[in-house]
């Protein structure tokens, strides 16, 4: 202590070598702080020493490879407090400054891009193999991922789910194909106003459904989060599933929360149900599959609890006409397929499927066989070294073609997703085929009906009214929902028989 | 930056709407190197860079600044013409696009959590809220009976958006979140007057304050303080820094109507 | 809150652009990450070790050991006295080697080290000595708290730079630099690169133990790597700046040490005519900092990495004193006279210890007065720098490089991230002739062989295994 009632430091830091200049201005910052009254940091050259000496501070034996940190401080209190501003501003001199010009390297590991930007989000849709050290790479520093790729070792999401527990941060995925966070739409997804609702999916095209109707609604949501198709398996026990729903709870905008996902595991369910009880926030399940309500049904249920009036699911186009034949159902989401065939067995029996709910019914690679087909253009096995058909059309489009060539075939049944990440103008390409094949069938002297659902909000890139405008007008009829639609499909067989 | 490109950013719902919708012109009131505000019908309309803080009525762009972009034509003057609508606004060779739908609403408010908030506010941020803007009999009148004496603060101050404003916003936002019984009539007072009493740009967002929609920052704030959250303090310092005295007069707003609820009613 | 997500502060997208491209289109600041596939086989591995719960801690607490430490010069002294060699023990760089797979400069730098010993009187006779392996033995300085440049070859009477930690004690060692050309680190053993030892070891070793032990503050040899990095030395090519610090430092208590006035202008003339003296300062004291990250379970932090002119071997933090092998690569570079690439050995020596540590050619962009010397353009120097932060945990803070704003030294390989990004730790190296006792035929730069590194991931890997297999049980 000084006789002035100050409180003097003084320290010696061995090594810790910087340059004048830089130390100059490190000076000159803890100086300004507040409780510091003078502040010399410097090497302990002669020269330097002499100043330091000469502003009134009793020095140690120093050599000029010492740096000294001299300290007069209104209070000993603010000690901690200088200190602190010597290690930021010695810390400050070193830091790298994006303006400078020298040569950029790119980021090569999320590591490393997180390192430079502090992003608290990361999107991985490298190859699977390769997913799980991308997204550790995320948790290590705090930040959340969603994991698009797929074929991602069951054991490896374990791990990674595991890890971000005791982290605490959010994975979404593997394999999660859909998100919305603060508005932005990660990989495949619409485009969302603000709302109450905050939804957790293990269902990508499921959840987009859901976005669609709740738009149509004029009901926004705060965060669709994913959490990839295995979380609510027994295996994974629904790790990313109760982060998800915690994050919603936290959130005082989120009014109700909506979970979409097939059934889980008996054991995970019971868990996930008393969970949901120890939340302040309000839990609906949608769950989906055989005797539980479809996509449009989870959408009625929700605007219900809201208390929203359930709007008329709108339509476009002319209706089509009723005939004898089978039934086609040509899908880019696996989820919408799911629900088709779980609503067109109950009402018209088996379906064959690449995706069978049977294995009894499952295709073989000719994709064709008697009676109603459903075919999921998304799987994986669909998908290997092509891309995703809501990207890319041609595969739909080939077999549309095939299909309206088949005298068999009356009804055809077909998605189309839009939103962010998806082709920029399905319906560019759709509503040609679909006159063709309307053509083809009348060439042939038959008529051919087509029914698409048009999943996409009113803010979706695409533009949903112009994209389902051009499809009905090339012949198709369009639904926003795909249980309307498929029950339209199914109507239009059924009245045949 | 090349004719014709098309700048994507994030915006309220209601700015998305209005440009998704009739084709309509306005003009430029302002244009400098972080914002461009112009007119559309009675509401002022921003385009912001990524530097400029959003306010529920801009759309906020990632460029880092507007100078550089808009450099083809220049930046634009104020009364030049702007076309708003069928998707975009078209200022000379750029159009602008709202590419997402940003969240500017107000967090709700338990009442029973009014009484703890508010004390953690004077805890925070008390020598804030000593406004030398305003009198404190007028504060007073203000926090007792809104709706009769809201013509006095309206206009008042300087700036684009006056200090009396922002109190009245941060004021009006809040008592609408908690459903206090003065605040529907509040509310219509505001709408009645902002047109004539303050700036196009004060009245836009005396409007939005009227939808419930504020400042992210200011909701950040505020729901911080509601939620306990360690960072409180340093979001209350964030929404301070808005503006020369915006955030300081939205908080004093929010200060107001935490007492007006804690202390008396309406009838 | 929804996510911790802050939309400002932008999203990291690894993989496919479309979505990339999506966000943006979204304006989101989108931070595109150049992924490419890792080396081959090594994804199950990565995977293993990248959810390891212990590896984010192991590898801070690695990398802080390691910045922790610094080195003071406490004295110079006979290999003998230090390390307790005994006549015929020889310890040479990189990691264990046998006679017969010894390369050309090992072989000639061991065979003069045994004439130098007294062992034979002609080199030559030497070389029987070593096949029979009766009397001598073989071991790598590193097994003894050591490292040596090039063929780095330690015989007991050499003598030694000692370098110490002043918090506990801990020393590393080196023996002293002969200088460039003809030396017996390059393989050469020709009379007058014996004469030169014996000189060493009779005028300058005593000279340089007198004057440490007379120099009133300890040399601080962490410091001056800091300085001379400021001053245009990487300190593995370019040691310039370094020497003529310590020659400064050390050259008061060499005044007034009453040594004779004719070999003190000796060694000085002998200090200052050999840029790079101080290399064998700065090769110890990275070697004392990295042992201090030794054996830390489960960081993946590169702790050695050594040649012996036929193997290149890697050490990390988490996996003892397990070597990991490859085949030593020929450097590129230039060379002298008449020299070309077939002249050239294999890579060799323990100095790659300075690019583990973060300097060398992971600083090569402080060093622009050598880019050329090395093969290279001052772009490219900072480009090299700039990768080398791809592959580690760090910056070193004390090691700031002006020309990036200060950037502290890229530090700390992280093994994972060579496996994964394929980019292998940039060495700038000096080349010794192929044959035993030609010397140095030039400089340049080299690579350790890819495969040392999912070798060690593997085993790594294999290591987080049965620690969960463990903790499970």
């Amino acid at each position: 202590m000084t006789s002035s009632g100050s409180f003097e430091h003084v320290e010696l830091r061995a090594g810790a070598y910087a340059d004048s200049v830089a130390l100059l201005q490190v000076s000159k910052d803890v100086a300004a702080v507040p409780g510091v009254l003078a502040a010399q940091v410097a090497m302990a050259t002669e020269l330097n020493l002499d100043v330091i000496a000469g502003m009134g501070f009793t020095l140690p034996e120093a050599t000029p490879n010492d740096m000294v940190v001299a300290l007069r401080l209104d209070s000993e209190d603010n000690l901690a407090g200088a200190l602190a501003a010597v290690d930021e501003a010695i810390a400050a001199t070193r830091r790298h400054s994006a303006s400078s010009e020298d040569i950029d390297v790119p980021s090569r590991t999320s590591a490393s891009a997180l390192e430079r930007t502090g992003a608290k989000l990361v999107f991985v849709s490298t190859p699977g193999a390769s997913a799980t050290v991308e997204a550790a790479d995320a948790i290590e520093v705090g930040s959340d991922v969603m994991i698009f790729s797929d074929n991602v070792p069951l054991e490896e999401e374990i791990a990674l789910k595991k890890l971000a527990q005791s982290r605490g941060t959010l994975v979404m995925g593997p394999d999660c194909g859909t998100a919305v966070v603060n508005g932005i739409g990660l990989g495949f997804a619409n485009t969302m106003r603000p709302g109450p609702v905050g939804i957790v999916a293990a269902s990508g095209t499921g959840c987009q459904q859901l976005l669609a109707l709740l738009d149509y609604a004029n009901v926004g949501i705060t965060a669709a989060l994913g959490v990839g198709g295995r979380d609510l398996s027994s295996d994974v026990k629904g790790i990313s599933t109760k982060e998800a729903m915690n994050r919603l709870d936290a959130d005082p905008k989120t009014d109700l929360i909506v979970v979409v996902s097939k059934p889980p595991a008996a054991e995970v369910a019971a868990d996930l149900e008393a969970f949901a009880k120890t939340l302040s926030t309000p839990v609906q399940f949608a769950l989906l599959g055989a005797d539980q309500p479809n996509l449009t049904e989870a959408a009625e249920n929700v605007l219900n609890e809201l208390g929203q009036q359930v709007p008329d699911w709108p339509n476009w186009g002319e209706e089509q006409s009723a005939g004898a034949g089978y039934l086609r159902g040509l899908f880019s989401g696996g989820t919408l397929c799911d629900e088709s065939m779980i609503l067109a067995q109950a009402n018209a029996g088996p379906v064959w499927s690449n995706i069978p709910l049977d294995e009894a019914h499952r295709l073989d690679s000719s994709l064709e066989a008697e009676g109603t087909v459903m075919i999921d253009f998304g799987s994986d096995e669909m998908t290997q070294g092509r891309p995703h058909p809501m990207i890319d059309p041609t595969i739909r489009l080939e077999h549309l073609s095939k299909v309206a060539a088949n005298p068999k075939v009356r009804v055809v049944l077909m998605d189309v997703v839009l939103g962010h990440g998806a082709d920029a103008d399905p319906a560019g390409s759709l509503a040609p085929a679909i006159k063709a094949a309307h053509e083809t069938a009348q060439a042939d002297g038959r008529e051919l009906s087509i029914v698409l659902s048009c999943v996409g909000t009113s803010g979706d890139p695409q533009d949903l009214a112009r994209q389902a405008e051009v499809l009905a007008e090339a012949g198709a009829e369009v639904h926003l929902s795909n249980a309307r639609a498929t029950a339209r499909a199914l109507t239009l067989m059924e009245s045949a028989s | 930056m090349a004719i014709g490109t098309v700048v994507a950013g994030a915006a309220p719902v209601w700015v998305a709407d209005r440009i998704r919708g009739q084709v309509h012109q306005g003009i430029v009131l302002h244009a400098g190197s972080d914002a461009i505000y112009f007119t559309s019908h009675d509401d002022v309309i921003g385009i912001v860079s990524s530097q400029a803080t959003p306010i529920p009525c801009t759309i906020s762009t990632r460029l880092a600044t507007l100078d550089g972009e808009f450099s083809a034509s220049g930046l634009p003057q104020p009364g030049d013409l702007v076309t708003i609508g069928a998707g975009f606004v078209t200022i000379a060779d750029i159009q602008v696009r709202v590419a997402r739908l940003s969240d500017y609403r107000m967090p709700k408010f338990a009442p029973n959590s009014i009484a703890i908030t508010n004390a953690r506010l004077r805890t925070v941020a008390g020598e804030s809220l000593q406004s030398t803007e305003l009198p404190a009999e007028l504060i007073n009148d203000f926090r007792v009976e809104p709706a009769e004496s809201v013509h006095l603060l309206l206009g008042r101050g300087s700036g684009l958006t006056p200090f009396g404003d922002d109190v009245t916003c941060g004021m009006l936002a809040t008592l609408l979140a908690t459903g206090d019984a003065c605040a529907m009539a509040l509310r219509e007072r505001v709408l009645d007057l902002a047109p004539d009493r303050t700036t196009s740009l004060s009245a836009t967002l005396l409007r939005r304050a009227a939808e419930g929609d504020v400042l992210p920052v200011f909701a950040d704030a505020v729901s911080s303080l509601a939620q306990e959250d360690e960072n409180a303090s340093e979001r209350i310092q964030r929404l301070l820094s808005i503006g020369h005295t915006s955030g300081a007069g939205m908080l004093l707003g929010f200060s107001i109507a935490l007492d007006h609820i804690t202390l008396r009613s309406c009838s | 809150m929804t996510s911790t997500f802050d939309p400002n502060s932008g999203i990291v997208s690894t993989g496919v652009s479309i979505f990339a491209d999506a966000l943006a289109d979204q304006a989101v600041d989108v931070s595109r990450v150049d992924w490419r596939p890792p080396m081959e086989g090594t994804e199950a591995d990565l995977a293993t070790v990248a959810t390891d719960p212990l590896r984010k801690e192991a590898n801070a607490k690695a990398l802080a050991a390691y910045l922790g430490v610094q080195g003071n010069v406490v004295g110079v002294a006979p290999a003998s006295d230090v390390l307790g060699l005994e006549k015929g023990q020889f310890l040479h760089a990189g990691p264990p080697l046998k006679w017969e797979n010894a390369s050309g400069p090992m072989k000639g730098a061991l065979l003069g080290a045994a004439a130098y010993e007294g062992l034979v009187s002609d080199p030559e006779d030497a070389e029987a000595l070593f096949v029979s392996g009766e009397n001598v033995s073989l071991d790598s300085c590193h097994h003894h708290s050591a490292v040596g440049p090039m063929a780095g070859v330690v015989s007991p009477s050499m003598w030694m730079w000692i370098i110490e930690d002043p918090t506990d004690g801990r020393r590393a060692y080196c023996s002293l630099n002969e200088g460039l050309g003809k030396v017996l680190r390059y393989g050469a053993y020709s009379p007058e690169v014996l004469d030169r030892l014996r000189w060493m070891s009779d005028v300058l070793g005593p000279v340089l133990a007198n004057a440490v032990e007379n120099t009133e503050e300890p040399v601080n040899a962490t410091s001056i790597l800091g300085q001379m990095l400021q001053m245009g030395d990487e300190a593995h090519n370019r040691n310039r700046a370094g020497t003529l610090m310590l020659l400064r430092d050390l050259a008061p208590a060499m005044a007034t040490s009453g040594n004779d006035a004719k070999d003190l202008a000796k060694v000085f003339s002998f200090i200052g005519g050999n840029d790079h003296f101080f290399l064998n300062i700065a090769m110890p004291a990275c070697k004392l900092a990295l042992d201090a990250a030794r054996n830390i379970e489960g960081s993946t932090m590169v702790v050695a990495m050594a040649r012996n002119g036929t193997e290149f071997g890697i050490q990390t933090a988490g996996t003892g004193d397990e070597w990991f092998t490859g085949p030593a690569q020929v450097p590129e570079g230039l060379y002298l006279g008449d020299y070309g690439p077939e002249d050239a050995n294999p890579d060799i020596g323990d100095s790659a210890i300075t690019e583990t540590a973060g300097i060398g050619g992971f600083a090569m962009a402080t060093a622009p007065a050598i880019v050329r010397f090395v093969g290279g353009s001052v772009p490219d120097a900072l480009a090299t720098t700039r990768r080398m932060g791809e592959i580690t945990l760090g910056n070193n803070d004390r090691w700031s490089i002006p020309v990036l704003d200060f950037m502290g030294a890229p530090t700390g390989i992280d093994v994972t991230k060579v496996v994964r990004t394929q980019i292998l730790p940039q060495i700038n190296t000096g080349m010794a002739g192929a044959v035993a006792g030609t010397g140095q035929v030039g400089a340049g730069l080299v690579t350790p062989p890819a495969e040392a590194f999912p070798k060690a991931l593997a085993s790594l890997a294999a290591k987080t295994r049965a620690r969960a297999a463990g903790a499970a049980s």
